[in-house]
């Protein structure tokens, strides 16, 4: 059994792995795809953004005006709604870094899937957040993210990078959270005296602190062998393990991380996660990330709160996309954007305060770098104009279909298999088989 | 039919009286809406569920020779035979919940489902609830009287010999008919067996710590220091026995304090507002209800920073000063939310402008009870104090708005003091046709009106308190007609309760079992790192069987911990004092390789938690007297390092990692590193009886001119020290750390000589000031040089221990 393989059965079976240190030295960059699960944490409105429908104050959109065949960029529709800071309650300096739909289509609508009418068979937070993420809402399951990178790369040390978002990790390979650039810098350096002085003094010898590691390596494996209490058995492995690959850390060659306006701190942290994650990717020691907006939950002060917080994600995926290509790795990347559910139907009141509650029909978009894995500038799904309910869709085809009784109503576990399939976790993958979602195929992405 | 396996646990339900109460309750309020049906005796004379009284819980201790081993067992009103004892309510889990009750009859039969809205007297609650099981079978109990043309209504139902609605559900030749007879036919004279609440036959393959080495961790963990030698002499003394007393006067220090700090803001998370921030607590306070806090928001005073953030830690830790209060004051500690009061230190009497008189207003540290008011109509309108509850830090933790009208706050009622996640009982999937359908769905579509009823009525509770300014309270309170009542379970709130509804609600959860379930549970993960087993709900598991065993015997001791929680008025001491003598916080390895079985039935029990990184900045202290600390002092632990080792910030991210990955490795490893530097040197400026870490060696000791005993006593001395290993002199360990020292100075000589490294140490670690009081060491006693390398080796020593499986992991 090659060793990636044994890694990838030892984390089936729920257990870290002690590989010699000499095989631990030799794990080598992990080259893409890589993956971002972007959570707009709260539940956020497709009507707003790429699922419009027309103006009706007694229904679902008091806020624009919808021509069916204007508000289109390539396929994909959108919610002709303007943004500004200044319309949004916030101040100018937040401007640059608001996005309307319109705009993100433009940039983004060629490397887009969407997929609108889900069913989410939820109206629940946590059971909507497991299943957007996981694929079941009525099992524990690892987040999808967490599966992919214990598939690719389970041994790499930032393989599965959350610091929000649903990070279940299903004890396939550890959760890891990146907040702050100096003091990555030092831990990822530990025996380095002054990380700005990379040649400068150590604490230790090289000599010594390779002697100190071996005589840990030594005295875990000892342990290991003599106490077979089950959880120091677990904990000791995933120590041994964490060590082996520590010393990659020191690869990454971390940003400046973006400073904006205190205004919009959420979108800060949401832009500097993007670099943390990023960076990781390009050192070739991650696979998988989560990054989560949240102030979705918009039961009161829909029309403004929802805006502006679709405003700030979309420039925050853009900004995702823009820095990956920067570094090089556009091509490389693919991003899943989803939610707790949707909105609606409807508001909840009549004023203009009012929010939209919780309604258990929403949309996903999967966006690539390289529009042609995943089939870009493609609708999958509809909701109806007057009902925002899903709308059936041919099992073959994927071909909308006008009579209900007929075709398949678009629910996560069809979206899961899909992408399961796409990223490689078929029915016959044992992670699949371990973690199986009951579905039709359906043919999303091709 | 076969027994599945070797059974251990009392029916209980008959001797838990209130818990068979507030079912009855749960299951009459969600079914009917209407009272509590006292008399549910079935026609033939079976127990009376809320009737049915046993006897308090025996408990014998017996202690082994080594004093190491407590044994409680439950031996009060069994009625099995001793040793192969298979309960009633064991084989109701195992021959009917299991295979069909939980899987088809739970379908309708919830407390929200179809039948339940028909008002049937079968009534399953689901594993959401805690004592679930129990509770099922009460309520069978009141139920198997009741018979149609002779045959028992439990199985004429489903035979569809009378009407159904689910239809036939099985024949006379399925297992679970015969099954269901069985059952019946032992409801006469159930059959209960003695529990092991102390988890001694259960864990008997386990290998548990000695005394001492559980003074040590209950020590390090608790209050943050080693023992002390008259505590280790008591231990030595009278094992285990020696271990409440003990812990009784630990839990007086104010290092405790800071500990229950911790465990508590882990689930109440209202730090959110204190977190080194100079005002985002005092911000929340309405400038018109509290105007003592407008000065300090425009800093009218001129303060410094460090007083403002002073200040509004004052503010963000109400909360949980109240709870340190009531601890402190070995209150009952459901006073936790029906408290009428509150308590402030100087500081946050200002900010809230309360009429509080202290004796030392200088000492941040003395609170005193008071209350909070508003002004209302031209008079002070006193808060209605419920504990927590109404305090304006937890009101704004968990907010509400004018839609949600107070659910979250409900839910976080039912997460945090009830251990009932409500979320958990929307496992059917929703239809969005059909709710679209429906006129005011909460209370009329039966997908939205099952989590609804439970929750609207707690929601209502808070109605005195504002939709959009959290913590304003409103004369009068508001409530909405379309919305379920105010109340409690089955309870309806009388109106004129309104304004004080949160009392109200606060008086029923705190009497309700689950309360004292709810805190066993949250200082159980605390002190374990253990979350609570959720009931194994997947039986194509490999191993469901032992997950079923694990979780048994974990709800069997939690259980019996809360029971004594109760039984000693609500002391939390009692439940602490209880956990750390468990198996779940002292297991220590295993008398015999386990089984995979066997392993995954165990796989959550005794050491092998990884440290907070509070709690490793706690020990680091403890074991070399001295934090690591940045220039401003504050530990590197709780602010640089704090998110990337695992924490939280009680904001954005909430919960703890519990798996050490690649990054917290490094942490660790920078940790060891920076403080062995700061250390090692200084410790051997001080006499050796003063050392932490040196006692039994000097600089000029080396292998090379006889001192390697000494050196090995050190390194002996260093394992017990640092780790808590009590090694012989001769173990292999106290050989692998002599040879890291010896072979680290000769390498270490040899580059001196070689001119590669300095005889001069690195200026980080010079010993030149001492590390206490920072003031300059006298020029003879300060240490600059190491041109023997004895300084570099022994910080090898220090470094490699301190980053240890045995260090970051209790």
């Amino acid at each position: 059994m090659q060793r990636r393989d044994f890694l990838k059965f030892a984390a089936l079976s729920g257990l870290a792995v002690a590989a010699p240190r000499e095989a631990r030295a030799a794990v080598s960059p992990y080259g893409g795809p890589y993956f971002v699960f972007v959570s707009a944490r709260g539940g956020w409105d497709p009507v707003y953004f790429c699922d419009p429908k027309p103006n009706d104050a007694s229904k679902f959109n008091r806020l624009y005006q919808w021509d069916e065949g204007a508000h289109k960029i390539g396929n994909i529709p959108y919610a002709n709604i303007p943004v500004s800071a200044a319309g949004l309650g916030l101040a100018a300096e937040a401007d640059p870094y608001l996005m309307s739909a319109k705009d993100f289509f433009t940039a983004q609508g060629e490397r887009t899937l969407l997929i609108n009418g889900i069913n989410t068979e939820t109206n629940n937070h946590s059971r909507g957040v497991k299943t957007t993420f996981s694929g079941r809402g009525d099992r524990d399951y690892p987040a999808l993210a967490a599966m992919i990178a214990a598939d690719r790369a389970p041994e790499h040390p930032l393989s599965f990078i959350s610091s929000g978002g649903y990070a279940n990790s299903g004890n396939l390979l550890p959760v890891t959270r990146l907040n702050s650039v100096s003091s990555f810098q030092k831990i990822a350096t530990p025996n380095l005296v002054n990380v700005g002085d990379p040649e400068g003094p150590t604490y230790h010898h090289p000599g010594t602190f390779d002697r100190i590691a071996n005589a840990q390596a030594g005295r875990t494996m000892d342990l290991l062998a003599d106490n077979s209490l089950p959880r120091i058995q677990r904990s000791a492995n995933e120590l041994y393990v964490a060590r082996g690959s520590m010393e990659l850390l020191s690869t990454v060659e971390l940003p400046e991380l973006v400073d904006l306006p205190n205004s919009i701190g959420d979108l800060e942290r949401m832009m500097q996660q993007t670099q943390l994650s990023l960076a990781a990717f390009k050192a070739g020691l991650a696979v998988s990330a989560n990054i989560e907006l949240g102030g979705f939950d918009t039961h009161a002060n829909h029309d403004n709160n929802q805006v502006r917080q679709l405003a700030k994600l979309f420039h925050g995926i853009d900004y995702l996309f823009k820095q990956a290509e920067a570094l090089g790795i556009l091509s490389e990347l693919v991003v899943f954007v989803g939610s707790d559910f949707g909105r609606g139907k409807g508001y909840n009141g009549p004023g203009a305060a009012d929010g939209k509650d919780h309604w258990p029909v929403t949309s996903m978009m999967v966006i690539s770098g390289d529009p042609g894995l995943i089939g870009g500038n493609r609708v999958v799904g509809a909701t109806t104009i007057d009902s925002q309910l899903p709308v059936t869709v041919d099992p073959s085809t994927l071909e909308v279909l006008e009579n209900p009784d007929e075709g398949t109503q678009i629910k996560w576990g069809h979206v899961h298999k899909a992408i399961r399939n796409f990223v490689g976790i078929g029915e016959e993958h044992p992670l699949a088989q371990k973690f199986p979602i009951v579905a039709e195929d359906l043919p999303i992405f091709g | 039919m076969t027994r599945a396996r070797c059974l251990r646990r009392t029916i209980g339900l008959f001797h838990k009286p209130a818990l068979a109460t507030v079912t009855a309750m749960i299951f009459a309020g969600c079914y009917s809406g209407g009272e509590v049906n006292e008399d549910t005796t079935a026609t033939d004379g079976t127990t009376s569920l809320t009737t049915s009284v046993g006897e308090e819980t025996t408990t014998t201790t017996t202690s082994d020779t080594s004093g190491d081993t407590t044994t409680d067992t439950d031996t009060g009103e069994t009625t099995g035979e001793p040793g192969d004892c298979y309960s009633t309510l064991q084989f109701f889990a195992d021959e009917v919940w299991a295979p069909s009750f939980s899987k088809s009859c739970i379908q309708c039969h919830d407390p929200t489902g179809i039948a339940a809205e028909k008002n049937a007297k079968f009534l399953l609650l689901p594993p959401v609830y805690p004592g679930f099981m129990e509770a099922n079978l009460a309520n069978i109990a009141s139920i198997a009287g009741y018979e149609y043309d002779d045959v028992p209504l439990l199985i004429a139902k489903p035979l569809f010999l009378t009407e159904h609605e689910g239809g036939k559900l099985f024949t006379e030749d399925d297992d679970i008919y015969i099954a269901i007879e069985e059952l019946l036919a032992q409801m006469d004279n159930p059959i209960e067996c003695p529990v092991d609440t102390s988890g001694a036959k259960s864990f008997d393959d386990v290998d548990m710590m000695t005394p001492a080495e559980t003074l040590r961790k209950a020590a390090l963990h608790l209050v943050g220091r080693l023992p002390t030698a008259e505590e280790y002499a008591a231990v030595e003394g009278d094992g285990l026995d020696a271990m409440p007393a003990i812990l009784e006067a630990m839990m007086t220090e104010e290092a405790f304090f800071e500990r229950t700090t911790d465990i508590f803001n882990d689930k109440f998370l209202t730090d959110k507002y204190a977190n080194n921030s100079t005002n985002a607590a005092v911000a929340l306070l309405s400038n018109t209800d509290f105007p003592g806090r407008n000065d300090f928001i425009n800093n009218v005073n001129m303060l410094t920073t460090a007083e403002r953030i002073r200040i509004n830690e004052a503010v963000a830790r109400e909360p949980l000063e109240l709870i340190n209060y009531i601890i402190r004051n070995d209150r009952p500690f459901t006073e936790i939310i029906t408290a009428n009061y509150t308590v402030f230190n100087s500081d946050s009497a200002l900010m809230y402008s309360a009429d509080v008189t202290f004796e030392n207003p200088d000492n941040k540290k003395e609170f005193q009870q008071g209350i909070l008011t508003v002004p209302r109509g031209g008079v002070d309108m006193p808060f209605p104090h419920a504990g927590i509850l109404t305090s304006p830090m937890w009101l704004n933790r968990f907010p509400t708005t004018p839609t949600n009208i107070m659910r979250h706050r409900a839910r976080m009622v039912l997460d945090q003091f009830l251990a009932t996640d409500v979320l958990a009982l929307a496992s059917q999937a929703i239809d969005p046709d059909a709710g679209s359908t429906v006129f005011n769905p909460t209370r009329n579509n039966p997908d939205c009106s099952k989590c609804h009823k439970l929750i609207d009525p707690i929601a209502g509770a808070f109605q005195m308190f504002d939709k959009n300014d959290q913590e304003k309270l409103l004369d009068p309170p508001q409530w909405y007609p379309e919305v379920f009542s105010p109340g409690y379970l089955n309870e309806a709130m009388p109106p004129d309760q309104f304004p004080y509804g949160i009392q109200w609600l606060a008086e029923r959860v705190a009497t309700d079992p689950r309360f004292a379930l709810a805190m066993t549970y949250t200082v159980f993960d605390a002190l374990t790192g253990i979350r609570p087993l959720h009931y194994p709900t997947n039986p194509d598991s490999e191993f469901y069987a032992e997950e079923l065993e694990a979780w048994e015997t974990q709800d069997v001791i939690l259980r019996s911990i809360a029971d004594k929680f109760v039984a000693d008025d609500h002391n939390i001491k009692t439940v602490i004092r209880e956990i750390v003598l468990s198996p779940y916080f002292r297991g220590k390895g295993m008398l015999m390789k386990p089984s995979p079985a066997r392993a995954a039935e165990i796989a959550e029990l005794g050491i092998g938690r990884l440290s907070t990184p509070e709690l490793l900045a706690d020990k680091l202290e403890a074991v070399t007297g001295y934090r690591w600390i940045r220039s401003d002092k504050r530990d590197y632990l709780g602010v640089d390092y704090k998110i990337l080792y695992g924490g939280h910030d009680s904001d954005a991210i909430t919960e703890r990692l519990t798996t050490i990955n690649s990054v917290m490795a490094s942490v660790g490893a920078r940790m060891a590193n920076e403080h062995a530097c700061t250390v090692t040197a200084f410790d051997f400026t001080r006499t050796a009886e003063e050392r932490s870490l040196f006692p039994m060696v000097e600089l000029t000791d080396t292998p090379d001119n006889g001192s390697a005993q000494a050196i090995k006593e050190n390194i002996q001395y260093l394992h017990l020290q640092l780790l808590g290993e009590e090694l012989a002199i001769d173990d292999p360990e106290i050989s692998r750390t002599y040879l890291l020292f010896a072979d680290t100075l000769q390498a270490g000589l040899t580059n001196i000589a070689s001119e590669e490294e300095s005889a001069s140490l690195l200026s980080n670690c010079r010993a030149t000031k001492d590390l206490l009081t920072g003031v300059d060491l006298p020029a003879e006693q300060q240490i600059t040089t190491d041109e023997t390398y004895v300084i570099r080796a022994w910080m090898a020593v220090v470094t490699y221990l301190l980053s240890d499986y045995k260090f970051l992991f209790e």
